[in-house]
């Protein structure tokens, strides 16, 4: 009892009643693939989620990436909180944005990184996505292999989605398609024509198979392109906009055609994204170039922009009831070809690689 | 005029048993009057009553007219109206009781405003009613009801009606009377240069020839143990009426546990919701039509707003009440044969349209326009779809109105028809503007003003309705899904989890004061799919150890804030399930906000406090993984007038050395690891020796009788007088020094003596190793006895009969027994085997239970007495027969059944250390 006595008299800890939650900023580990035009930053332990798109001509960051906080409610109750953001591969009806995941990680020698998990997202699916820089190119590809180790059939409906840095001087582009009242994803704007979609938000339903956003200080677009036997005729494109720290976020987002996986089944989901660089602007994508008009008059500039190198040719363009046979030379990523096009209709046309456009 | 009055001038005034720490001086001619705290610490606060009139904006010129004993009357400059001042020490604080008095002819929009200066330290903070923020950048505001302005959980933000500077010695707090009907206060902290300017103040219409009396609060305490949880603990000892149960602290069913609606969609089973001490049952959406609880005929048959639908709320008790088709007479039929069976059994409450806030749109049109409240100030005008999802709902006001008149006769009418218990007032929150005729009307109490007018508050309304029910329906309790109203028990509709809940705690609690609380928000179900997103990735025992400490989180935090919320998280966990019977013995105690507890331990990271005085008991909490032993000190000044002797609170026994000096007690605190830990006072001692005392306390605690001793050291004789605790269940039977017996009053201790104090429990005569002797079972783990009654026995032996076989028809399920031979008989028992005789309401005054030979007799002087005592008596069989509830789900939010089924959990449990057990003498 001395003993006790003495001891209390140097008691020094008050307790303050209820328990104080600690947050702390932490990080992700972080996987690189790059090539001489842009570097990839992927995240291993979240489900390889692409975290942040470089250009190395600048040094520009075109995303907002996952930030990751530790919050310590007490030593029972510990968590981690992100922004969801980061693209992986998110699901309709199985949302997985906010979930974390460990990957088991290969680096192939063929510029590409392998993402592996099992029980993806907590979902009864097991996932391997391969990630495709192409060479000489700003495009790569996601090529995702999904298993379904549950008992019952699994819906998938693959729902990719980019954060661009920032909302305040982007600008976000989603072809959307008009005069579509019933879709199978439901709560669609419902437009009364075609419309390029800057400012709202929610779900459309695609005119085209691709969704941009136009960075215009870094005369930049970034894009995502579905294979469009993926993405019609149920496939969507989403936006959000919303503040994260005072930063105001705009996101590009797209929604793959939905289809059950059986047990024991597996399929396969395929999907592309790109930079277009030097180019201010877009109006549609053909194969892997973006092609922009500017306007004036009745005077046209077409604007061709590749995301890898693409070979010399004669292309057509259709002007209203004209048509125009162009020589192309050859392009590479950045190095963009332009056309003037006299007393112009509305355009369309068919590129050296026989891809299509239409900037209707 | 100038007149220093101390607090103990106004020593005639009873309530000024507790005193508060300082000293004042009524206001002067000016309104000013001082708070003082004398002593080495020495500090003056000036303070100021004054009005700033909402019409002039300014502030407005005062005259004194009259100042005397009772009252200090003010004159405004115009002459327009007066001020009239009434203070008095009221417990810990000041109280000041105004009236103003429109004597002009215009309505008058006033302002009145306690403001003080404080001086400014280097670490100050403040506590606006809602949230306790550093005082780095000033000004700070915090205006209306709402501590949170946006729609998101705005109203369960309800401030608490005080604010506070809070310094580094010195806490300054205003405020109003706790459930005084004021539509907007306001907390102001200023900068003015040395000092802070701090302000309450509150707005108030006042219509030509009308009256308004209000009430101020103001305070200046010390700052100790905590931050705003000093104020906060000042105002609960000065208004404790106003904290705790209107309907008594031995209402039967406010204080168990409540289990959503397992109770009221199916048929509920009494012996299973015994089990997880549930007392009380959210009746939800009894009726058709929001606004029409009664369901009268002429309102039967309308069109909603959408068809009719199967929704699982037209699932009553196990009976199909589909609107699709439901006759206006088998509706009144049915729901009165549900009610009748089980209403008082599982403690139904009566949901009514929430609290008379939502009206089915088109009734609230036809019948009740008047009612409408359309300023919702950021929350919704029109819920729709809600409880009825057919119908939209508008926002009414329920007081004064076409709406309140009928909705008041309504409760009256559901309740003399279904008798229920209690009612359930769900949406309880301020933060709607009802500015309707009824708001016009000069009589309407809570009239305050704005940019746009006169508005009422709809927590006016709320408080009255809940006044109704306690003044009109006596003994009918009261549950809030809310903080706002006078409730007999307070729902927090989030769960432990959640951010939300982080964000709200301990603001509710400070609301709800002593009353019971529940929270209720998601389970383990999808909140473990986020927490825990690889879980498949996982071996069982790493989920099982991720599950434990979670388990864990939740029963620090239900004693932390007087707590329960067990229908999700229960199953399978062992722990939550044992520890039940001292969380619910000590919330009964009353949750308080200052916990006078220092220790020089890091391992405390959670401590609450519950009773005060003698009875008060200590919860600690150490959620690491090492255990610790660490010297504790309990500010005895703090839970009351006397200085207290701790024990390690145990079932069985416990033995805990105090030192007790300069108004503190210390001891070593046992802070095992992730486990609850409580202390309780055994008693208080009106003196100590300046020098001090050491005492040893230890118990033995029994079914039939708990004993204290109190081995005092060589310390020399001194004389005191003690105060036993009281013990739920027992009485004090003997007090002994030294082997004599004795008064608790004028002892006097002598150096080794020895206190003893006998509590005898009130209904059981028999010891916890007669319970485990006795025989229930045949070889073969049968139940195998017989249950006598009387010759034609009535209904509540018959019933009570059927109760305790139901005990073990429940263990026979579960697989504790292997069959069940219990016989009922009525008249002549057969003999030779073990009895359960009964006898309620046959002449025996005591309800008790005894055991002679192989024969327990259990007597009740009547039904209710019967089912309380062999409830208490089930409690008693399952320490013989423990029984834990494994993770199969009871309701839809338990684990999730693919957890369930992947880690084969389905009949597993958490394994359970007894935290509140020292001996090894075990259930089966």
């Amino acid at each position: 009892m001395k003993k006790l006595t003495a001891v209390i008299l140097t008691v020094t800890a008050v307790l303050s009643s209820g328990a104080a939650v600690t947050e702390k900023p932490d990080v992700y580990r972080k996987e690189i693939l790059k090539n001489r035009f842009i570097e990839l930053e992927f995240l291993p332990e979240s489900l390889g989620r692409l975290n942040q798109i470089k250009l190395n001509s600048s040094g520009r960051k075109l995303l907002l990436e996952r930030t990751l906080t530790k919050v310590s409610v007490d030593p029972l109750y510990e968590f981690y909180r992100n922004n969801t953001f980061g693209c992986g591969e998110n699901f309709w009806k199985n949302y997985v944005a906010q979930r974390d995941g460990k990957s088991r990680v290969s680096v192939p020698e063929d510029g590409s990184i392998l993402f592996e998990n099992k029980w993806y997202g907590g979902l009864p699916i097991d996932l391997r996505r391969k990630t495709t820089l192409l060479p000489e190119s700003t495009i790569w590809l996601y090529e995702a292999e999904v298993f379904n180790r549950g008992q019952k059939p699994f819906y998938l409906a693959v729902w990719y989605s980019l954060t661009p840095d920032n909302a305040a001087n982007t600008i976000l582009q989603i072809p959307a398609a008009g005069k579509i009242n019933k879709h199978v994803l439901g709560n669609l704007h419902i437009l009364d024509r075609d419309a390029v979609i800057s400012q709202k938000i929610g779900l459309f339903a695609p005119k085209r198979n691709w969704i941009a956003t136009v960075y215009p200080d870094e005369k930049a677009v970034l894009a995502i392109i579905a294979p469009p036997e993926e993405f019609f005729p149920d496939g969507a494109f989403y936006s959000w906009y919303g503040e994260d720290n005072r930063i105001k976020y705009r996101s590009m987002e797209i929604i793959l055609n939905g289809k059950n996986i059986a047990p024991g089944q597996k399929t396969s989901v395929k999907c592309m994204f790109a930079v277009f660089l030097n180019l201010d602007g877009i109006k549609d994508v053909a194969g892997v170039t973006a092609v922009n008009v500017k306007k004036d008059g009745k005077k046209a500039t077409l604007i061709l922009a590749p995301a890898r190198k693409t070979a010399a040719g004669e292309m057509i363009v259709y002007s209203g009831e004209k048509q125009y046979k162009v020589t192309v030379p050859v392009l590479y990523p950045g190095e963009n070809h332009q056309i003037e096009i006299d007393d112009c209709g509305p355009i369309s046309g068919i590129l050296p690689d026989g891809s299509k456009f239409d900037l209707q | 005029m100038k007149k220093i009055l101390t607090i103990f001038l106004l020593a005639a005034i009873p309530a000024l048993a507790q005193q508060p720490e300082f000293t004042w001086s009524a206001p002067d001619k000016n309104g000013t009057f001082q708070l003082k705290i004398a002593g080495s610490k020495t500090l003056a606060i000036p303070g100021k009553i004054r009005i700033y009139n909402g019409k002039s904006k300014k502030y407005d010129t005062l005259k004194l007219v009259i100042s005397n004993a009772e009252e200090i009357r003010f004159a405004s400059g115009r002459g327009d109206y007066t001020l009239v001042i009434r203070p008095e020490v009221r417990g810990k604080l000041l109280l000041f009781n105004n009236s103003l008095s429109n004597t002009g002819k215009t309505e008058l929009f006033l302002q009145p405003e306690l403001t003080f200066e404080f001086p400014k330290g280097k670490s100050d903070h403040f506590f606006n009613g809602y949230e306790t923020l550093p005082v780095k950048k000033l000004p700070l505001h915090r205006a209306g009801l709402k501590g949170r302005p946006e729609k998101k959980l705005a109203g369960i933000t309800q401030v608490f009606p005080a604010a506070g500077v809070i310094g580094k010695d010195f806490t300054l707090f205003a405020g109003q009377v706790p459930h005084d009907l004021v539509s907007y206060h306001a907390a102001h902290l200023l900068d003015e240069q040395t000092r802070y300017r701090f302000t309450f103040d509150q707005r108030h219409a006042v219509a030509p020839g009308q009256t308004v009396d209000f009430r101020m609060i103001a305070g200046l305490t010390a700052t100790r143990y905590g931050k705003e949880q000093a104020m906060i603990q000042r105002i609960f000892d000065s208004f404790p009426e106003l904290f705790e149960p209107v309907v008594g602290w031995d209402n039967p069913y406010i204080w168990g546990t409540e289990q959503y609606l397992v109770s009221w969609l199916d048929i509920p089973d009494y012996e299973e919701e015994r089990r997880y001490h549930a007392t009380l049952t959210w009746a939800f959406v009894p009726f058709k039509r929001a606004g029409d609880i009664y369901g009268e005929a002429d309102l039967w048959d309308y069109k909603p707003l959408r068809p009719f639908t199967w929704w699982y709320n037209t699932r009553i008790a196990g009976k199909v009440f589909d609107y699709r088709n439901l006759a206006w007479e088998k509706f009144h039929n049915q729901r009165r044969e549900v009610w009748n069976k089980y209403a008082k059994d599982f403690g139904y409450a009566f949901y009514n349209s929430a609290a008379g806030v939502w009206c089915e749109d088109q009734l609230a049109v036809q019948r009740y326009p008047d009612s409408i409240v359309d300023d919702t100030d950021n929350v919704k005008k029109y819920l729709s779809p809600w409880c009825t999802p057919w119908d939209q709902h508008v926002r009414v006001f329920s007081y004064q109105t076409s709406f309140g008149d009928k909705f008041r006769a309504d409760m009256k009418k559901v309740h003399a028809e279904l008798g229920m218990p209690g009612f359930a007032f769900d949406c309880v929150t301020p933060g709607a503007y009802y500015r309707g005729p009824a708001a016009q009307n000069p009589d309407m109490p809570g009239r305050a003003w704005d940019d746009k007018g006169v508005f009422v508050d709809q927590s006016v309304a709320i408080i009255k309705l809940t006044d109704f029910v306690h003044e009109e329906i006596p003994g009918t309790f009261v549950w809030l899904n809310g903080i706002t109203g006078r409730g007999d028990s307070c729902m927090l509709e989030y769960g432990i989890f959640e951010d939300s809940f982080r964000s709200v705690m301990p603001l509710v609690r400070y609301n709800a004061g002593q009353i019971p609380m529940q929270t209720r928000g998601y389970g383990f179900n999808r909140f473990l799919f986020d927490y825990l997103p690889d879980w498949r990735n996982m071996s069982q025992k790493e989920f099982t150890d991720e599950l434990q400490k979670l388990s864990v989180h939740l029963i620090f935090n239900y004693f932390q804030y007087g707590l329960t919320g067990t229908y999700n998280t229960a199953n399978g966990c062992s722990l939550e399930q044992y520890i039940m019977p001292e969380l619910l013995a000590v919330r009964k105690l009353g949750w308080q906000a200052q916990v006078p507890l220092t220790t020089a331990s890091d391992k405390l990271f959670y401590a609450a406090r519950y009773g005060t005085g003698e009875n008060s008991i200590i919860f600690m909490g150490n959620p690491y993984a090492e255990s610790a032993v660490a010297p504790a000190e309990i500010g005895n000044d703090i839970l009351g007038e006397d200085d207290y002797i701790f024990i390690r609170k145990m079932r069985d026994q416990a033995s805990t050395e105090n030192f007790l000096r300069n108004r503190s007690t210390c001891f070593e605190a046992q802070l095992l690891s992730r486990l609850p830990v409580l202390y309780e006072s055994v008693c208080g001692l009106t003196n100590v020796p300046d020098g001090g005392i050491e005492v040893t306390a230890s118990v033995q605690k029994d079914i039939d009788k708990i004993v204290y001793q109190l081995q005092f050291a060589d310390n020399a004789e001194f004389a005191t007088t003690l105060r036993p605790r009281k013990i739920e269940d027992f009485e004090l039977s003997a007090i002994t020094l030294n082997g004599r017996k004795v008064s608790a009053d004028s002892l006097k201790i002598p150096a080794n003596g020895k206190i003893t104090l006998e509590y005898r429990s009130k209904y059981f005569t028999f010891k916890k190793s007669d319970l485990m002797r006795f025989k229930f079972t045949d070889a073969g783990r049968r139940a195998d006895f017989e249950i006598v009654l009387p010759e034609n026995a009535n209904t509540a032996e018959i019933r009570q009969a059927v109760r305790l076989k139901n005990v073990f028809d429940f263990l026979v399920k579960h697989h504790v027994l292997t069959g069940n031979n219990i016989v009922i008989t009525q008249g002549n028992a057969a003999g030779g085997n073990a009895q359960i005789v009964i006898r309620i309401g046959r002449g025996d005054a005591a309800s008790q239970v005894a055991l002679s030979g192989n024969q327990w007799l259990i007597t009740a002087p009547d039904a209710a007495a019967a089912d309380l005592l062999v409830r208490k008596f089930s409690y008693v069989l399952d320490q013989r027969y423990e029984y834990i509830f494994p993770f199969h789900p009871r309701a839809w939010d338990c684990l999730h059944p693919d957890m369930l089924k992947y880690f084969d959990l389905d009949q597993a449990r958490l394994p359970l250390v007894r935290c509140f057990e020292n001996s090894s003498q075990r259930g089966e």
